[in-house]
């Protein structure tokens, strides 16, 4: 059974839950000085976003610092 | 190779009963055997404890929770978390995208990450796609 009215899909929520997972994972990495890459699917899991954001994440940034250039 | 509790206490400097709450809130059952001080950590056990001993956030606390109902979005789901009681009754669980729909009525492991503003409860067995 499903709910309308289900917290999961509100964005505000979503993002203040990433942000937590997110902040974990950086602290993690740095306590530990793990120099080894995360696979884009394994942070993809552990923040709770889509596979494809690694990805999307630096080709806006890559974009952005274009258009800084020009 | 297995390190017994003990000796990674001594060896840490932290005292017995410290060792033991490390052992029962920053572990998975999996993780240890042996009872009391005949208890035997595996090697990535023994990593977290020494890590946990020297900073605790960076280790989170390991609880088991039972799947109750799926969210609307497919990487959340609702569960009872084992010695939670009253309210909430049931907590949101951030699961890999995959598992919807395959937790249902199990019993598995959980992190329970925290910081100042709250808690986020997530599925503990991670592997990533290509691990």
């Amino acid at each position: 059974m499903q709910n309308s009215l289900d917290v999961t899909t509100d964005p505000f929520w979503q993002a203040e839950q990433i942000d937590r997972l997110l902040g974990f994972e950086v602290l993690k990495k740095v306590c530990t000085a793990d120099p080894d890459p995360v696979p884009p699917s394994l942070l993809a899991d552990k923040i709770g976003l889509n596979k494809g954001f690694s990805h999307a994440m630096i080709l806006s940034i890559s974009q952005k610092l274009e258009t800084l250039d020009r | 190779m297995k390190t017994k509790l003990t000796e990674l206490a001594k060896t840490l400097n932290i005292e017995w009963d410290e060792a033991l709450k490390l052992r029962d809130t920053k572990l998975e059952t999996s993780e240890w055997t042996g009872k009391g001080k005949n208890t035997w950590l595996t090697p990535q056990a023994a990593t977290k404890i020494e890590l946990a001993a020297d900073i605790p956030p960076a280790v989170p606390d390991v609880l088991y929770a039972r799947h109750v109902r799926n969210c609307n979005n497919p990487q959340w789901i609702r569960a009872k978390i084992e010695g939670f009681t009253g309210n909430p009754a049931t907590y949101d669980i951030l699961i890999p995208r995959r598992l919807h729909g395959k937790l249902e009525g199990k019993r598995f492991p959980i992190h329970a990450i925290t910081d100042e503003k709250g808690t986020t409860y997530r599925y503990a067995k991670l592997t990533g796609r290509y691990n």
